[in-house]
Formats: structure tokens, sequence, C-alpha cells
């Protein structure tokens, strides 16, 4: 194991509204070590997003907060952090890159201008001849002529904004990237560009990084380990094998597996998983997701499972607590 | 960019001449007697024949709008019917007070609004947005005229720190145009600062401040470096018509502190049917407008870079080899 650059413990995050609380992130545990990449992958509304911003502490003012639990970046405690400490941390160490090309860029500044400012506000002793430089150096290290930097987002293509979305999350060569869904807004080809670059990149600068994504195509091709969300936990996390090649799994990963049409068989519909995930306002008492299970049992309905570790796989489910417990004792 | 402007100015020429014939038309069709207020009811019938034949007024209608518009673009806006002065120097004498008024209450009123709108989006909710609003709420629903009364009775009769009268020559000194002015931004105030309220709080929440905090920015850069940019379209849009609307006076304002300026002169023409004085302030209230506009056109251009490709494409490509 090297060494660790996050530890999240048992994160609760709630968003508050005029109706009622909604649970987003519901104890999740999560460690990520220098140099890894980490694919955070669940349905829509499982927490992904939030989980992420709260390692940056940017969850809506108001709205949301972290009711429990530690985040840890290194040795420092973000939880506690003030936000002068948070501004330090944001875009230096930390830098996330946004769902959507389309509207995370500030349509009225040239796009040199915006992945200068994250240089001038960390890098204070940069002249502003080195700035500018180093704008040229990002902008060609993502593929974008330098003689664009004067001109603004509406000028660029989708897949050109995210480049340069990813140029501002990378100014500062920070050593967590947290990578919100990067290539969802694109097209295919674009995709496999922008993947292709940030493997590139993180390679030459180290970076650990957490791609968050729907898509296990993506995940398969560029991640080191794979955490599985669901309803605000992570119910699943292991190395790429174990996840999509090993053996176990919880029934969520396996429902999430089979539902990627098959081309090597012949079917002629995919195969959902039967269901919704479970109100994150009035979450259920014991496993979240025994609703569709079709392994439910009794336990499932009283009690939320433990972890269960297998070497460095482990899987939030009853089943696998019984047969860790026999394994024991036999 | 000269050329687009040079455009939008060709393209107001029309634009005047046309409301100048409509105005002319409704001047010249609405029932009443022009002379009959000149000359007065006992006059006879020679002089009053005689006054009709000065003014022009037996001539067919197309014919007196043509000879009216060849003065105009020789220069002469002609003559005042009822004080047989001329209309430049009616105007003359009117448009440096509506001037002063529009740019002093423009001027009060972003000071103090823009902030407080701002304050108010920042702090959404808080005892600051909640107070301002409410205080906004009070402000339109004043009638104008009788805030206009109240601030006079209370500062220039009760505690006497400002006068209540405005001189009938010149242009007063600077506490003859401290309560007409608030009295004239207090209208206007209430609609800045809930524009500047409620599109700030749309920028807010946009994606590329949630960007802007993630590199690290503090909350005063990105409302001010972010935000603040992307929130003045509509408030500049808001400011050029209150702006256009005042240069053809702030009547009420005008009327209750006596301040003979643009609106208080062309309410006097049109009830004694003065036609050259209503002429004359129309095509100077009409040109101001859409000089007004013109200029927040071009304002928009500068703030919204958007915009700058559709207007002045070939301008901005040229501009861009300079730079490199």
């Amino acid at each position: 194991m090297g060494e660790k650059i996050l530890e999240i413990e048992n994160l609760h995050v709630k968003y508050k509204t005029d109706e009622s609380d909604i649970y987003a992130v519901n104890g999740l545990n999560l460690c990520l070590n220098k140099g890894e990449t980490l694919g955070l992958v669940g349905e829509t509304g499982a927490g992904k997003t939030t989980a992420a911003l709260s390692i940056l502490k940017l969850l809506p003012k108001k709205i949301g907060f972290i009711t429990e639990g530690s985040v840890k970046l290194g040795d420092i405690d973000i939880i506690n952090a003030t936000d002068a400490d948070m501004r330090l941390i944001r875009g230096d160490m930390v830098s996330m890159i946004f769902q959507d090309p389309m509207t995370s860029l500030n349509p009225i500044l040239r796009i040199g201008e915006q992945i200068a400012e994250v240089l001038q506000i960390h890098k204070k002793d940069m002249s502003k001849q080195q700035i500018e430089e180093r704008v040229d150096e990002i902008l060609n290290l993502v593929g974008i002529s330098k003689d664009r930097k004067n001109d603004y987002p509406h000028q660029f293509s989708g897949g050109m904004k995210q480049r340069v979305i990813i140029a501002i999350g990378l100014a500062c060569e920070p050593d967590l990237l947290l990578a919100d869904e990067p290539t969802t807004a694109l097209d295919v080809t674009i995709q496999a560009q922008v993947l292709e670059m940030m493997q590139e990149l993180k390679d030459k600068l180290n970076t650990s990084m957490i791609l968050i994504t729907h898509d296990l195509g993506v995940v398969a091709q560029i991640c080191d380990r794979v955490a599985i969300m669901y309803a605000g936990q992570i119910i699943e996390i292991g190395n790429i094998e174990d996840i999509f090649e090993g053996e176990h799994h919880h029934p969520y990963t396996i429902g999430l597996f089979g539902s990627i049409p098959n081309m090597n068989e012949e079917s002629k519909r995919l195969k959902p998983i039967a269901g919704m995930m479970p109100d994150p306002s009035e979450l259920p008492v014991g496993c979240s997701f025994k609703e569709r299970c079709a392994s439910c049992m009794e336990i499932c309905k009283a009690e939320n499972p433990e972890e269960a570790y297998l070497d460095t796989h482990m899987i939030k489910c009853h089943l696998f607590d019984r047969k860790n417990e026999s394994k024991t004792m036999s | 960019m000269l050329r687009y402007i040079v455009r939008r100015l060709l393209i107001l020429i029309p634009i005047v001449i046309g409301i100048s014939f409509i105005v002319f038309a409704i001047l010249s069709f609405t029932p009443g007697d022009p002379v009959m207020n000149i000359v007065g009811n006992g006059a006879d019938e020679a002089t009053y024949e005689a006054k009709r034949e000065e003014l022009g007024l037996n001539d067919p209608f197309l014919v007196r709008y043509i000879n009216y518009m060849k003065n105009v673009f020789k220069g002469d806006l002609g003559k005042s019917w009822n004080y047989d002065t001329k209309v430049s120097g009616e105007l003359g004498r009117t448009i440096p007070k509506t001037l002063i008024l529009a740019i002093t209450s423009v001027g009060l009123m972003l000071l103090i609004g823009m902030p407080i709108g701002i304050i108010s989006a920042v702090k959404q909710y808080s005892i600051w947005d909640n107070l301002s609003m409410a205080a906004m709420l009070v402000l339109t629903s004043m009638p104008l005229f009788w805030l206009g009364l109240m601030l006079m009775l209370q500062f220039a009769v009760n505690i006497k720190w400002f006068p209540a009268a405005f001189p009938t020559e010149g242009l007063g000194t600077i506490k003859h145009w401290i309560l007409p002015t608030v009295t004239c931004m207090a209208s206007m105030m209430a609609a800045l600062v809930r524009t500047t309220r409620s599109t700030m709080l749309e920028v807010i929440r946009s994606d590329y401040i949630r960007t802007a905090q993630a590199k690290g920015a503090t909350e005063r850069s990105v409302i001010t470096r972010h935000a603040l940019r992307n929130a003045l379209l509509p408030v500049v849009t808001l400011v050029g018509l209150n702006f256009g609307l005042l240069m053809g006076g702030a009547l009420v304002t005008e009327k209750v502190f006596g301040i003979y300026g643009v609106g208080y002169l062309l309410v006097n023409a049109v009830t004694s049917r003065d036609v050259p004085l209503v002429m004359g302030s129309i095509l100077f209230v009409a040109t101001c407008i859409g000089v007004v506009n013109l200029f927040v056109d071009v304002l928009y251009v500068y703030i919204d870079p958007r915009l700058r490709s559709e207007y002045v494409k070939i301008k901005i490509k040229s501009s861009k080899k300079l730079q490199i």
C-alpha cells in the first residue's frame, strides 16, 4: 500500500430543503493512494457528485451540510478547516473537473484568463510572464493551440471546452483530481481522446484521481480501483480485477453489469435492475438495496450490512457477512 | 464597431423623421383651434385670419409638414406660437435642467441600488435582504408626487435644510437639486435593486461560479470578477430605459419642485397646442432615446463577448491579429 492521499470515514451529507431533509451520502468510507485512479460508479442520485463536492466543501451554501464523519486530505482535516484554508486547498492540492463543459466556463472571460486565474491565486511567486508561459504550456498539453487563449468559451466546441476545464484543473498540478463525469457531455470519439489525454497527464504528473462516471467501459479503461455507490454508500469496492473478473459481487453490482448489453449473446432487450433507488428523504431500515434484491433475506430487512473484506475486495452485503463467518468457523 | 455605430446612427434618422411625422399629424388632426388660443376669444375676424395665414395654417397638412421639416434640416426649429420666442432657446433653457436631473438621479440610483441588490443576492434571505426588499416594496408603492411633497415638507419646510422652491432663472445650487434627485431616483430604485438581485441570484447559482470557487478564488473575487459582469446586462437595459425616459422629463418631479425642464415644457406646449414647441421637444426626446439605446447596445457588446462576434465579426478578427 502506498501513501494515502485521501481518507473518508463514515461521511454523512444532508441536503436541507423546505419540504424534507435529503440524505445524499450515508456513511461513506473511502481511501485513495497516491497516484491511484479510483472509479466511482453508480446510478444517478447515488451521491457521487455530493461525495466529491464534500471533499472540497463546495456543497451548496445553506442547503448542503456534512453532518457526520471525517475527510482527511493527507494530514489536513477537511471538516474542521476554515474557509481560508479551503481556498488554499481548492485548485492547488485538489481540483475538480465539472460535469458540464457548456456551462462550467465563464462566458465573458477569455479562456487564457480563466486558466491564468487559478495560477494567480495559488502561485503568488510566479511573474506575469511565467504565468503566461505556464498557460501556453498547459494549453499545449491538452491539445489546444496557444493562439486561441484570447478566445472566449463560445468560440470553442464542447470537446475543446472540456479540455479547457481539464487545463484549469491541472494548471497547478494538483495531488488529487476529482473528475465528475468528464466525458458524459462529449460524443464518443472526443470521449476517447479526452480520456486518453487525462490518462497521459495523470501518468506525467503522478496525480491521484477519482473518476465519477456511469460508464463501466471508461472505468475498465483507466481505473486502478472501482467503487460502486448505491444510495449514498459504497457497497462494493475493489481492484479492477476484483470487480470485473472476481467471483463474488454485491447483488447490485451483478445487476449493474447485467444491464450492459453483451455483444456475444443474442438478447432482445436490455436487462434493467427492477425497481427504483430508495427515496433519499426517507431511507429504509436495513439494507438500502433490499427492495430490489433477488437474494433478500430476513436480516436484510432489519440490519444494515457490515463491510466484509476479502483482501482488496470489500462488499457490503449480508450474503458475504455469513460467508465470512462460515469461513472463519471452518 | 465604428461601422456598426455609424449604421445605427443613420438608422436613427428615418426613425426620428417617422416620429416627427406621426406627432405632427396628431397635432394637426386633433380637434381644437390653436389660433384661438393665441389671439384670444374676443379677436375679430381679420386678426384671426391674419394670424392663421402667418402661422401657415391655411396650407394643406403635407405642405405644412414639409415646410416645417425643411426648416428643421436647416437647423431652424421655428418660433413658439405662444411665447413668440425661439424654440431652440426654450429647449436650451430646459435641457440642462433635465440633463442634470437625469444624470444625478441615475448616478445616485446606481451608486446606492447596485450594492444593495448585490448584497441582497449574496446574503439571500438574511435580515439585510429582507429589510431591503421590504424597503423597495415601500418605495415602489409610494406615489411619486406624495414622496416629493413629503420630502419637501420635512426637509425644506420643517427643518429647512434645503430650499423648497427652485429658482426660475439659472440652474440653482447643489442644495436645490438634492430633494428632486432623491424623489426622482426613488421611483426607479426598486426596479434596479430587484433586477440586480434576481440576476445576481441566477448567476451565483451557475456552474461557472462553482468552477471559480473550485479554483480557490475568494468570495469577493468570485462576485466582482465572475458574477457581476454576467449579471450586468439586464441592469444596463433597465438603466438605459430609465435614462431615456428621464430625457423626456421626469414630469412629476419637475412639477412638484417647480423645475422648468423638458417634461414641463412639453406638457405646457401640448396643452396650449403650441406646435413648434411640441415638435422641437419631441425631436429632442426621440433623438435622446435613440442615442441612449445605441449607447446601451454598444455597452452590451463590451460587456458580453458573445454579442461581439454577432455584431462585429470582421473587426474581431483583425484586432486579434494585432494582439498576436
